[in-house]
C-alpha cells in the first residue's frame, strides 16, 4: 500500500462532495416546491363523533393546502349507499356536501387527496348520527350545485368552485399557498435534448464499430 | 445490431489485453501466494471463485426486493368504502420499478467511480476491467432512463385511481413526474459521455462522468416526502446528501466487489480509496438519513416523537434502517480493518463473500428506502 495509492483518491472524494453539496443545494433552490406528505389534522365533525342530526357538510382539515384538482371524498350512509360529495376547498380545508335527507345512523367519509410530493394518501373519519335528518327549517338543500350559501360552520370564504377533476388546474388555491402546480412541461425537452445526445453517442460507437469492423473482414 | 456489434469490439479489445493482464496476475501470484485460486484473474474459469463475483449482484436485488414489496405490503392503505385504490399493478409495480431505478442508477454510479478508486498509472492491468466497467455502465444508464419512464407512467396512474393515466398532466402538475423525467434525462445524458467513453476509453473524464450520474439522482428526493415548509431547504440538501452518499458507497462497494473481487493487485489498489470514499459516504448517510427522518417525525402534526418512532409505519422503517446502519457499519469496520491490511500485504481473504454480505444489507435498506418515501407518517 503505496503512499501514492493512498493520496491520489482523497482529493477526487473531497471534490465530489463539494460539488454535490452545491449542486444540490441549487437544485433544492430550483426545482422542488416544498414537499411532504399531507396528515388529516382534525374534521368536523370529528372522527368517532355522534351527533344529533345529519350535518350538511363535513369539513377535513390537513396540516397543508390541499390540492383541488386531485381531492375526493366519498360519503356512505347508514344504508350503504355511496355518493361522491360535491367539494369545496379552502386551503387546507376539503369542505363536503353530505347528501340530503340522510338517515340517523353510521356515516363513513372516505377521502383521497394529493399530497403535495405526489403521493396519494386515502383515509376515512366515521360518526354516527342519532337524530332525524336535518335541515328541516333550512332550505331543501339543492340536488346539484355545490353553491350553496355557508350556513356559518363551513369556511365558504372566497369564491369556491367546484373541483373539478381532470387536469384543468382551476384550483382557488394554486396562488402562494400550493407551488406545485407551475407548469412543468419544460422537462419533456430537457428528455428530448436528452435523447438525441445519447442518439448521438451510439452513432459516434456504432461508427467506429462499423470501422473496425471493416478493417478486420 | 449496433449494441452487438460494438460489444463484440470491446471484448475483442478486452481480450487483447486481458492476456497481458493474466501474464502479470499469475506472475504476481506466484510471488505472492502459490496457493489458492489466484491463478485464474481471467474470466470466471475457476469454478469455485466463479460464482462469487455474482453474490453482491443476486444479493442487492434480491434483499432490496424482498424488502420492498414486505414494505409496501405492511404499509398499504386501507380500503375505504368509495374510494378507489390503485390497482395491485400499481401498489406494487411503482416501488419496485422505482426500486430498479435506483438499483440502475446506483450501478451506474459506482461504475463509474471505478476508475478513480483505480488511478490510471497501471492502465495495462486496470484497462480491462475499467472497459468492462464501462459497458455495464452504459447498460445500467439505458435501464435507469427506462425505469424512470415506467415509473412516471405508473406514478401517473396511481394518483388518477379507476382512470386512464395522463403522464403529460401528472408531469405538468405534479414536482414528482417531472424529478422523474428529469432523472431520465439525466440517465441519457450518462449514456452519451458512456458511449464516448466506450469509443475513446477513459480520455472521457471520469469525474464527468461521476458528476453526471450522481447529478441523475439529485431529482428523485422530490418524488419521496422531503419535509415540511420552515425546514424545507435544509432538509431537502439533507436529502440529496443521503441519496447521492447511498449511491456512492453501495454502488463503489458493488462495482468493486464484482470487478475487483477476483484481481487482488486491483483489489490492493482500489479499496484503500473506496474505504476513504466509505468513511465520508457513512458518515454523510448516517446524520442526513437520521436528520431527515427526525424532521419528518417531528414535523407529523398527529404524532409524538418518541412513541411515533414505534407506533407509526413510517417510524418502524425508520428503526429498520437505523438497524441496517449499524450492521453496514460493522460490516464496513470488518473489511477495513480486518481485510484491508491483508489485501493490502497480497493475502487471500474471503472479501468477495464479506462484500456480498455488505452489499446485501446496503439491498435491504433501499428497499425500505424506497418505501419509506411512500409511507404515511401518521
Amino acid at each position: 500500500m503505496s503512499l501514492e495509492v493512498q493520496f491520489r483518491p482523497e482529493c477526487p472524494v473531497r471534490r465530489l462532495f463539494t460539488v454535490l453539496l452545491v449542486t444540490s443545494a441549487a437544485l433544492a433552490a430550483l426545482v422542488t416546491p416544498a414537499q411532504a406528505h399531507n396528515v388529516l389534522t382534525g374534521s368536523d365533525p370529528k372522527d368517532g363523533a355522534t351527533v344529533t342530526a345529519v350535518p350538511r357538510r363535513v369539513t377535513l382539515t390537513f396540516d397543508q393546502p390541499v390540492r383541488a384538482d386531485f381531492a375526493k371524498v366519498a360519503v356512505t350512509a347508514p344504508g350503504g349507499a355511496v355518493t361522491q360529495a360535491a367539494l369545496e376547498v379552502v386551503d387546507a380545508k376539503v369542505s363536503a356536501e353530505l347528501p340530503a335527507g340522510g338517515a340517523a345512523g353510521a356515516y363513513i367519509i372516505g377521502y383521497q387527496i394529493l399530497s403535495n410530493d405526489g403521493h396519494p394518501v386515502t383515509g376515512k373519519i366515521e360518526f354516527t348520527v342519532t337524530g332525524p335528518a336535518a335541515g328541516q327549517s333550512a332550505s331543501p338543500p339543492s340536488a346539484g350545485t355545490t353553491a350553496s350559501p355557508g350556513t356559518g360552520s363551513t369556511p365558504a370564504t372566497g369564491a369556491p368552485s367546484p373541483a373539478a377533476p381532470g387536469q384543468g388546474v382551476a384550483s382557488p388555491v394554486a396562488g402562494a399557498a400550493v407551488p406545485g402546480t407551475s407548469g412543468g412541461g419544460w422537462v419533456w425537452g430537457v428528455l428530448i435534448a436528452a435523447l438525441l445526445l445519447s442518439g448521438l453517442g451510439i452513432l459516434v460507437v456504432a461508427r467506429q464499430a462499423r470501422l473496425a469492423g471493416g478493417g478486420g473482414a | 445490431m449496433t449494441g452487438a456489434d460494438d460489444g463484440g469490439g470491446a471484448t475483442v479489445r478486452e481480450a487483447a489485453v486481458g492476456d497481458a493482464v493474466r501474464e502479470a496476475a499469475v506472475q504476481e501470484s506466484a510471488i505472492a501466494t502459490p496457493a489458492g485460486n489466484g491463478r485464474s484473474p481471467g474470466d470466471g474459469a475457476a469454478s469455485a471463485s466463479g460464482a462469487v463475483w455474482r453474490w453482491p449482484v443476486w444479493g442487492l436485488a434480491g434483499a432490496s426486493l424482498v424488502a420492498v414489496l414486505v414494505a409496501t405490503w405492511r404499509t398499504a392503505p386501507q380500503a375505504v368504502p368509495g374510494i378507489t385504490l390503485p390497482g395491485p399493478l400499481v401498489q406494487y409495480g411503482l416501488p419496485v420499478t422505482r426500486l430498479f431505478m435506483e438499483l440502475f442508477a446506483l450501478a451506474a454510479v459506482g461504475l463509474s467511480l471505478l476508475p478513480k478508486l483505480l488511478g490510471f498509472d497501471d492502465p495495462g492491468r486496470t484497462e480491462p476491467v475499467m472497459a468492462r466497467a464501462r459497458v455495464w455502465a452504459v447498460l445500467a444508464a439505458f435501464g435507469w432512463a427506462v425505469a424512470a419512464l415506467v415509473a412516471m407512467l405508473l406514478g401517473a396512474a396511481e394518483v388518477v385511481p379507476g382512470r386512464f393515466p395522463d403522464p403529460g398532466g401528472y408531469v405538468e402538475a405534479i414536482g414528482a413526474g417531472q424529478g422523474l423525467v428529469l432523472s431520465a434525462a439525466c440517465a441519457l445524458a450518462y449514456t452519451f459521455f458512456g458511449l464516448l467513453a466506450l469509443r475513446f476509453g477513459e480520455k472521457v473524464p471520469a469525474e464527468l462522468r461521476v458528476i453526471v450520474a450522481v447529478f441523475g439522482l439529485l431529482p428523485l428526493p422530490v418524488s419521496g416526502h422531503a419535509s415540511n415548509w420552515y425546514w424545507h431547504d435544509l432538509s431537502m440538501v439533507s436529502m440529496e446528501l443521503h441519496v447521492v452518499g447511498a449511491a456512492l458507497w453501495t454502488g463503489g462497494l458493488a462495482a468493486t466487489a464484482v470487478l475487483l473481487a477476483r484481481h487482488r493487485d486491483l483489489l490492493a489498489r482500489a479499496l484503500p480509496a473506496f474505504s476513504r470514499l466509505a468513511t465520508v459516504a457513512l458518515l454523510v448517510v448516517g446524520l442526513s438519513g437520521l436528520f431527515s427522518a427526525l424532521v419528518e417525525l417531528a414535523l407529523s402534526p398527529t404524532t409524538r416523537l418518541p412513541g411515533s418512532l414505534f407506533t407509526t409505519e413510517y417510524g418502524l422503517l425508520v428503526v429498520a434502517k437505523l438497524v441496517c446502519f449499524g450492521a453496514l457499519g460493522l460490516l464496513g469496520a470488518h473489511i477495513r480493518w480486518r481485510l484491508m491490511p491483508a489485501i493490502a500485504r497480497g493475502g487471500t481473504t474471503a472479501f468477495a463473500a464479506w462484500a456480498a454480505m455488505e452489499v446485501t444489507v446496503m439491498g435491504l435498506a433501499y428497499g425500505v428506502a424506497v418505501a419509506i418515501t411512500r409511507a404515511p407518517v401518521a
